[in-house]
């Protein structure tokens, strides 16, 4: 009987663990859809996203993150950072009347890489940053590849 | 409680009055009068009106940031107890519906 405790203890430290790691750390998610092509597959990657760069550090322009959907709260939306707080930011690079919009402060501007198919800040206006989860670091399947930041410095030319 | 809009490190807690459908009569310094709650959010106000930075402030909550219901009053121990319902004012108008228990009503 004690080896069965033992089982069960071991199993429950070991669920307790997973637990918190997926809180505080990383964790996996599902993210399909087609508004973040080509960066992500339209029919189903494997992501993982980690709490620690929102909790020590700042998010930054250019990074991908899931967040939670402002219009329904029982979805997860992965996009990228266009605007942190602060930035002015283009509404609609497409549309004809241009518009700009200062990020208010703890809000991000989420689009989507895919600008054609995508819901996004463009929709539902600036993302307030509780609602962000994490930040992508890397797709784990179907083919493993770090995500990085998608900023590249600009080189003037002369 | 939810994350605080703006300040998403910070907690606040307040009620919440409406949710998505439901057209609000807003208090001041909220710049329309009306105003209808869109598709995941809530609007929350504070139970002291004129002393409380909600809704009226930052506009509609997102219910993502809605982290837990508060229940029971724990401590002092004068208060201790099940957090009491608000009466029910004339300032929201509910999109049908929407079912709203009061335990007020029922008493």
């Amino acid at each position: 009987m004690s080896r069965y405790f033992k089982n069960a203890a071991l199993v429950l430290q070991v669920a307790c663990g997973v637990q918190l790691f997926n809180n505080y750390v990383a964790e996996f998610t599902w993210c399909f859809g087609p508004s973040m092509l080509p960066t992500l597959n339209m029919t189903g990657d494997i992501v993982g996203f980690e709490h620690l760069t929102q909790r020590f550090s700042k998010l930054g322009t250019g990074d991908l993150v899931v967040a939670v959907s402002p219009t329904d709260p029982s979805k997860l939306v992965c996009k990228r950072i266009i605007g942190v707080p602060g930035d002015k930011v283009v509404i609609d690079p497409v549309s004809p009347h241009r518009q700009y919009i200062t990020v208010p402060p703890g809000h991000y501007w989420l689009m989507g890489d895919n600008l054609s198919n995508s819901t996004d800040s463009r929709a539902y206006g600036p993302v307030s940053g509780g609602l962000i989860l994490g930040r992508v670091f890397a797709r784990l399947w179907p083919s493993p590849k770090w995500i990085n930041n998608g900023l590249e410095e600009i080189v003037e030319f002369s | 409680m939810d994350s605080h809009p703006d300040q998403p490190e910070k907690t606040v807690i307040k009620r919440i009055v409406a949710l998505e459908g439901d057209v609000v009569q807003t208090r001041s310094p909220y710049p329309e009068a009306h105003v209808r709650i869109p598709r995941g959010h809530c609007w929350v106000e504070g139970d002291e009106m004129f002393h409380s930075r909600d809704s009226n402030h930052y506009g509609p909550v997102p219910l993502g940031l809605v982290r837990s219901k508060v229940e029971y009053v724990l401590y002092p121990f004068n208060r201790f107890g099940r957090i009491p319902d608000k009466p029910r004012g004339n300032r929201i108008r509910y999109a049908p519906g929407h079912k709203v228990y009061n335990r007020l009503d029922h008493e």
